[in-house]
């Protein structure tokens, strides 16, 4: 099946999310499953704050993008067309935000 | 064809190629086998086989995930038949789905579902070829790359779908129809390509009450497009066409379409404008048409589709029912609002409100600044008619109350510190400032107006609560407590107030006329023509202020660089700066 990154843009900090939020990240991989989908990884970020961009080798506080609506994390799925994608990925939980879904050209995992 | 073959190939640049090769077969084996019986279903069938030819190769050029979704089963020629309608439909599902910007659906829907070349969709859309062929090989990629299934969407997306794929029909229709740039205001090829998808995705989705809706209206579209021109290429407004030109078949069909969707369930926004439009044209005329049940459609269009263009149509309909000055209020609602800046159908209705209400000059400057927005020839020669009318029927240039308020608090002219309490019947009352200056009598001994002396005169600044005296036969300068900036299309001119004349205090000596464009505080000449001495307060209405609106706005207002301007910005009162003699420059205010 084809694959394609969600990216999760939310202006509430990760470490502010309400606990029914949380719980619906973690219920998110049963919920694409039953629809017939699959997550195949997840990725949460910390805040903004933390990043260290590195632009033509020199090192500046934050992130790379400076955007109201932060990247606060990415999940991998495999669903069978851009129909089906789109209408798992309107199940990620968002308090203030959206998400981008995004065809995969490559995924690899490795050891 | 196409859609029949691409629903083989998954990749609508192997289809494309798929079909060129199939008419290319036909063109070599035809003339010596004879043409087949069903030509199309012959054509089909070779395009599938050659599609699936041009997959397997490159199958084994290239690794990647296999482009074939569905099993490529060879389907007898008989069975193709049925298969292109719900084919065509997918293909139309797919070039306007909604991941897709507008601009590359439309291109999409035009190439692909209608099979016009590119050069005539770049042709339509007033782009170069080069730049539609980018814009529509950019959306196939993205149709390759995310997965843009080739199919019906599910029962629950379907309603959102079809009204992308509708929306799209419809921007085809008016793009062709009032088409925004060249010299023909009508692009047959696109109108003409609407109507027949619109009448397809009808056949193809037989319940659908939108699909029903669209027809009917791009159908009542075209049976009054003829009149929609004078045969000079003018266009002609909806009142002055000629009904009797109408297509009636036309209209019949779409009034049954109409009918039967309204009974069949809630209307959408394509229903409820297709009902609107059927009433306007079952109209024996435009004043008896059925205006208030006209209203009614747009409140609820309004509702189900909330859409400031859909807001000043309705304004229109207002004007029908409760006349020309509560449809102006939602007008300049609508344009306070500013979501609107920049449609030209916006300045142009709020043109033709103003000029029923008979005030041309706002009228004018309306049309001018929606002829900034149209770059259509017709529409530019029919702004431009209607401007040259509501200038000529200015009988009378000197603004009334309502018109001085009303362009006060749109900016347009300035009085600051401004209170509405100064209104006149046809002028503002102006306050007394602080500021004076009286004359050095004893320094000069004459005005020689070749040189006139500088710093004759001497400031005076009152503190609070003390007056200025101006004896008999005195002549002083002073200032307006308001400072006034008028637009380059306004003149003013000061006038005494006549209780103020009436005790001989003069306030002006011949020189009562404000520029256009002029912004500063007015400098006032006072004298006192009685034999006793009046006391001047600072704060008290001391003259009154007319305006008058030009013919057209000042090719070099106050303040151009090719004027002297001397007192352009002035704040206290401010002595002559005259210059002197004919070659050089007047005085000016």
């Amino acid at each position: 099946m084809p694959q394609y990154a969600v990216l999760i843009f939310e202006r509430v900090a990760p470490a502010d999310l309400p606990e029914e939020v949380m719980q619906g990240h973690m219920d998110l991989p049963a919920r694409v499953a039953e629809q017939g989908g699959r997550i195949l990884a997840g990725l949460g970020l910390e805040h903004p704050d933390t990043a260290t961009a590195i632009r033509a080798g020199v090192l500046t506080d934050g992130p790379f993008i400076e955007t109201k609506e932060v990247l606060g994390g990415v999940f991998v799925l495999e669903a069978r067309d851009l129909d089906h994608a789109l209408a798992l990925a309107r199940m990620t939980p968002i308090v203030d935000g959206g998400v981008e879904v995004r065809p995969l050209s490559g995924f690899q995992v490795l050891d | 064809m196409l859609a029949a073959t691409v629903r083989v190939t998954r990749d609508l640049d192997t289809a494309e190629e798929a079909v060129q090769d199939a008419y290319v077969r036909a063109l070599e084996t035809w003339p010596d086998d004879g043409v087949p019986e069903r030509p199309g279903a012959w054509l089909t069938t070779v395009a599938r086989r050659r599609a699936l030819n041009l997959l397997r190769r490159g199958r084994t050029l290239q690794t990647k995930l296999p482009l074939l979704l569905e099993p490529a089963e060879a389907e007898p020629p008989d069975r193709d038949a049925d298969a292109i309608p719900d084919d065509r439909l997918r293909l139309v599902f797919t070039c306007c789905h909604p991941s897709l910007s507008l601009e590359a659906q439309v291109a999409l829907t035009l190439r692909l579902v209608c099979g016009v070349a590119t050069p005539d969709v770049a042709h339509a859309f007033v782009v170069s070829e080069a730049t539609m062929a980018a814009r529509i090989t950019r959306a196939k990629k993205k149709i390759e790359a995310a997965r843009i299934r080739y199919a019906v969407p599910a029962p629950d997306e379907l309603p959102a779908r079809v009204d992308a794929a509708l929306t799209v029909i419809h921007l085809l229709y008016t793009t062709g129809h009032t088409a925004h740039a060249g010299d023909r205001l009508v692009r047959d090829e696109l109108t003409i390509r609407a109507l027949d998808l619109a009448r397809m995705l009808r056949l193809l989705l037989p319940s659908d009450r939108e699909a029903a809706g669209l027809l009917a209206l791009l159908l009542v579209h075209e049976a009054r497009r003829p009149t929609r021109t004078d045969p000079g290429g003018q266009m002609v407004r909806l009142a002055e066409q000629d009904r009797s030109a109408w297509d009636r078949e036309r209209i019949a069909e779409a009034d049954r379409l109409v009918v039967g969707a309204l009974h069949a369930g809630p209307p959408g926004r394509f229903l409820l404008q297709a009902a609107i439009a059927a009433l306007h044209a079952q109209a024996p005329s435009y004043e008896e048409t059925d205006w208030p049940q006209i209203l009614t459609l747009y409140d609820e269009l309004l509702r189900i589709w909330p859409s400031e263009v859909v807001a000043l149509n309705r304004a229109v309909a207002l004007s029908m029912v409760a006349g020309p000055e509560d449809a102006l209020a939602a007008v300049e609602a609508l344009e306070r609002d500013g979501r609107l800046a920049g449609y030209r159908y916006l300045p142009a209705t709020k043109a033709d409100l103003l000029h029923r209400l008979g005030r041309d000059a706002e009228a004018a400057s309306a049309y001018e600044a929606a002829l900034a927005l149209t770059d259509n020839a017709v529409e530019r020669a029919f702004l431009e008619g209607r401007l040259v009318d509501s200038r000529a029927m200015q009988p009378v240039s000197v603004l009334s109350d309502g018109t001085i308020r009303r362009m006060v608090e749109e900016g347009r002219i300035r009085i600051d510190p401004w209170d509405p309490g100064m209104i006149q019947p046809a002028s503002i009352d102006l306050r007394l400032g602080n500021s004076f200056r009286v004359f050095h009598n004893h320094r000069a001994r004459a005005i020689d107006l070749r040189d006139p002396p500088r710093n004759l005169t001497e400031q005076i600044v009152l503190g609070p609560d003390e007056p200025f005296v101006v004896h008999p036969g005195e002549f002083v300068l002073a200032r307006t407590e308001e400072h006034v900036v008028l637009p380059d299309d306004v003149v003013a001119r000061i006038e005494g107030k006549s209780s103020l004349g009436r005790l001989g205090l003069i306030v002006h000596a011949t020189a009562g006329f404000v520029d256009p464009g002029f912004s500063g505080t007015l400098t006032l000449e006072v004298t006192n023509l009685t034999r006793i001495p009046i006391e001047l307060w600072p704060g008290l209405p001391i003259a009154q202020l007319s305006f008058m609106a030009l013919d057209a706005p000042a090719e070099r207002p106050y303040g151009h660089p090719d004027l002297g301007s001397h007192y352009h910005g002035q704040v206290d009162a401010t002595e002559s700066r005259y210059e002197g003699g004919p070659a050089r420059r007047g005085p000016g205010r």
